[in-house]
């Protein structure tokens, strides 16, 4: 308890500090915040990163650097803007609430979503709080990296038999990270996308407002981000795909301000680096943003005194500066595993450029055309799916589920919306709107698999900054009727969203009391999936060590909640090598997935004894 | 002609209106699939059951 309240403290005086710098370098209104926001991002992850190089990162280590760079920064600003500046960014901060109020107090639309919205979010933290992370890809790799940081303090490739684990780019992780090292538990880091969420609204009212729509209209389409069942439903999950959208709105969202300072620049660039660290497919995002930021520098070009080097290429270069940073990824799987988007390869052409699997082949391979519902065709796959016609195992929205996820209110008010807005666009000349959503949509049709919800949630921008140039432009009674059935509609996504799949009320019932009595991860943990894991978690004792086999599910759990334990891959040829490293090892207990490699290893050795047998797992102890 | 009149002023918002109702129409009741109609009625059943809890707390 004490270190989440050491680690609420210093998140809120990093806050504090860097909206700070930003109110001092006279930034107001967007600006500020996205300055706030990646300022303090980065200071994370930079300083992560900077600890992890020297095997260095920890808990401590990590909030002691913090306050240090921290006391750097109000220092500098203190030096450089003086004591006045202090007191004006307390009366600032303290007169926020009544402008806010004085602002929305005459929308009684955006009053009654922002109050679903407020609750819905509050539910979604409580269930996050509540429940430990239960997600496939984050108790497969996602969490599996973090708690390798943990136990190694680094973030260099550990041996493992799991691809994605060493494969994918990190920076959603280092993100996540911050909410489990200091704290030292991941009651915390399946919430990490909660703060990209509002990234992502706040860049969409802007870029809305850039291309002529009502700040009130703006204000009500941006909400409705938060709306798309998909969003709702990856909140409490590790994954990282709102993350990705809500930065590619932010984005679009710095691309389509009138000038862009050296600051706004580098912010560019930390987007594009955090775009290209979250997700290899960030590069998608970057190929299609830059014809906007080139776009950009041609507009705001000094026709008189400009040249090609302070027009493009300084600006290029402030915004190449920070993106280098993410490229560590693909650089470290060139060298290290022959392709720079490992796990997958490339191909251009039909020809081969970097080893291994396509991700569209990965993909292909996932949907199995003779049990798949889903239709063959590109377009009747994406009609399939944004009709929601077939449930995702018996719930109809799931974190990850490819039959569904933008829910009804865009395919029945941001979809017609879209055409109407095509309409005011051409009769208003607006091409900044057809820049903004020719980019959108450009992204959308290269992007493999984009009929997959999770993915292509950003194509619901569309609709949202089009819905918000309707709403400007249509009669006020017009107006009134579309945003009571949005109203209706989003009570509509509350209701069928209240269980996030996995946590209908009893379960819910069913976990406070497990926690109240003292089980770490609480009564989720009894279901059959993770049975094994608990088996396991009761049976380990402090400074113990596991070793998982050559085809694992999942590894997280394999730790024991407050990560005295270790767990590690133990590379073999052979069932003689196998063993010997596991003596070298000191290794206690092997979790082997049922007619791995390591099972048949196991079975055959006397000195390992079989404890626990399921449908799936089975686990050995060795005396 | 009052008729007409108010159809060519409005031609903008009509379309926009009426394209709501055709995806409305599409979404609700073309694509009303039974698979749909089994989970709507496991929500509600949850839901039943929240509410039942909420006002049973404490007691």
């Amino acid at each position: 308890m004490l270190l989440l309240v050491l680690w609420a403290f210093i998140s809120i005086v990093m806050l504090l500090s860097t909206d700070l710098l930003s109110y001092s370098l006279r930034r107001t209104g967007w600006l500020r915040f996205a300055s706030t926001f990646f300022i303090f991002f980065s200071q994370i992850i930079v300083t992560e990163f900077g600890l992890g190089l020297f095997s260095a990162l920890n808990g401590f280590s990590l909030f002691l650097l913090n306050i240090g760079v921290t006391t750097g920064i109000l220092i500098t600003i203190y030096k450089v803007f003086g004591r006045r500046i202090f007191k004006e960014y307390l009366l600032n901060l303290r007169s926020a609430p009544t402008r806010l109020w004085q602002l929305l107090r005459r929308d009684p639309f955006w009053i009654l979503l922002s109050c679903v919205a407020l609750l819905l979010v509050s539910w979604i933290v409580f269930i996050g709080l509540l429940f430990p992370a239960t997600d496939f890809d984050g108790n497969s790799y996602h969490l599996t990296f973090i708690a390798n940081v943990i136990q190694n303090h680094n973030f260099f490739d550990a041996p493992t038999s799991l691809l994605w684990l060493n494969g994918y780019p990190k920076g959603g992780e280092f993100i996540g990270m911050w909410n489990m090292l200091i704290p030292h538990t991941d009651t915390l880091v399946d919430l990490a996308q909660v703060p990209f969420l509002i990234l992502g609204i706040y860049a969409l009212y802007e870029t809305a407002t850039a291309l002529g729509a009502d700040k009130k209209q703006a204000r009500f389409s941006a909400l409705l981000f938060l709306f798309i069942p998909v969003v709702l439903n990856q909140l409490k999950t590790t994954y990282v795909d709102v993350m990705l959208s809500a930065l590619f709105f932010a984005g679009l969202a710095m691309l389509v301000k009138k000038r862009l300072g050296k600051l706004d620049l580098l912010i560019v660039g930390i987007i594009f680096s955090l775009l290209i660290a979250t997700k290899s497919a960030g590069v998608l995002f970057i190929i299609v943003l830059l014809p906007l930021l080139l776009w950009k520098l041609f507009k705001n070009r000094d026709r008189k005194r400009g040249n090609i080097i302070n027009s493009y290429i300084k600006p290029l270069l402030l915004t190449a500066l920070p993106t280098v940073f993410g490229l560590y990824w693909y650089v470290k799987n060139l060298i290290a595993y022959g392709s720079p988007i490992y796990p997958f390869g490339f191909k251009l052409a039909g020809i081969s450029i970097f080893p291994g699997k396509t991700f569209q082949e990965f993909a292909d391979a996932a949907v199995n055309p003779a049990t798949s519902v889903l239709p063959s065709g590109c377009v009747e796959r994406i009609w399939f799916v944004w009709t929601e016609q077939k449930d995702w195992f018996g719930c109809l929205y799931n974190y990850d589920t490819n039959y569904a996820g933008l829910g009804p209110i865009w395919l029945i008010v941001l979809v017609p919306a879209v055409i109407i807005a095509l309409y005011y666009a051409i009769k208003k000349r607006n091409t900044l709107y057809f820049a903004v959503t020719g980019t959108i949509l450009a992204l959308f049709l290269v992007y493999p698999a984009n009929y997959y919800s999770r993915y292509t949630m950003f194509i619901t921008g569309i609709g949202i900054l089009s819905l918000a140039i309707v709403l400007t432009n249509v009669h006020k009674i017009t107006a009134g009727i579309t945003k009571g059935l949005v109203v209706v509609l989003a009570v509509s996504v509350f209701a069928t969203n209240i269980a996030l799949c996995n946590y209908p009320p009893q379960i819910i019932k069913a976990q406070v009391k497990s926690l109240s009595s003292d089980s770490p991860r609480g009564e989720v943990y009894n279901s059959p999936t993770w049975q094994a894991f608990t088996f396991l978690e009761n049976r380990l004792r402090a400074g113990e060590a596991v070793a998982y086999d050559s085809s694992p599910y999942f590894i997280y759990p394999l730790w024991k909640p407050d990560y005295s334990t270790k767990v590690i891959y133990l590379p073999a040829i052979n069932a003689t090598e196998w063993y010997k490293k596991l003596d070298q090892g000191k290794i206690r207990y092997v979790f082997t997935t049922k007619k791995s490699l390591e099972n048949g290893w196991a079975k055959d050795n006397k000195g390992m004894q079989n404890i626990y047998k399921d449908q799936m797992y089975e686990i050995y102890q060795i005396y | 002609m009052r008729f007409t009149k108010f159809i060519k002023d409005n031609i903008v918002e009509l379309v926009f209106v009426l394209l709501i109702i055709l995806f409305f129409y599409l979404y609700f009741v073309v694509y009303m699939t039974p698979s749909r109609i089994a989970w709507y009625t496991e929500m509600q059943h949850q839901i039943n059951i929240l509410i039942y809890e909420i006002t049973h707390i404490g007691r």
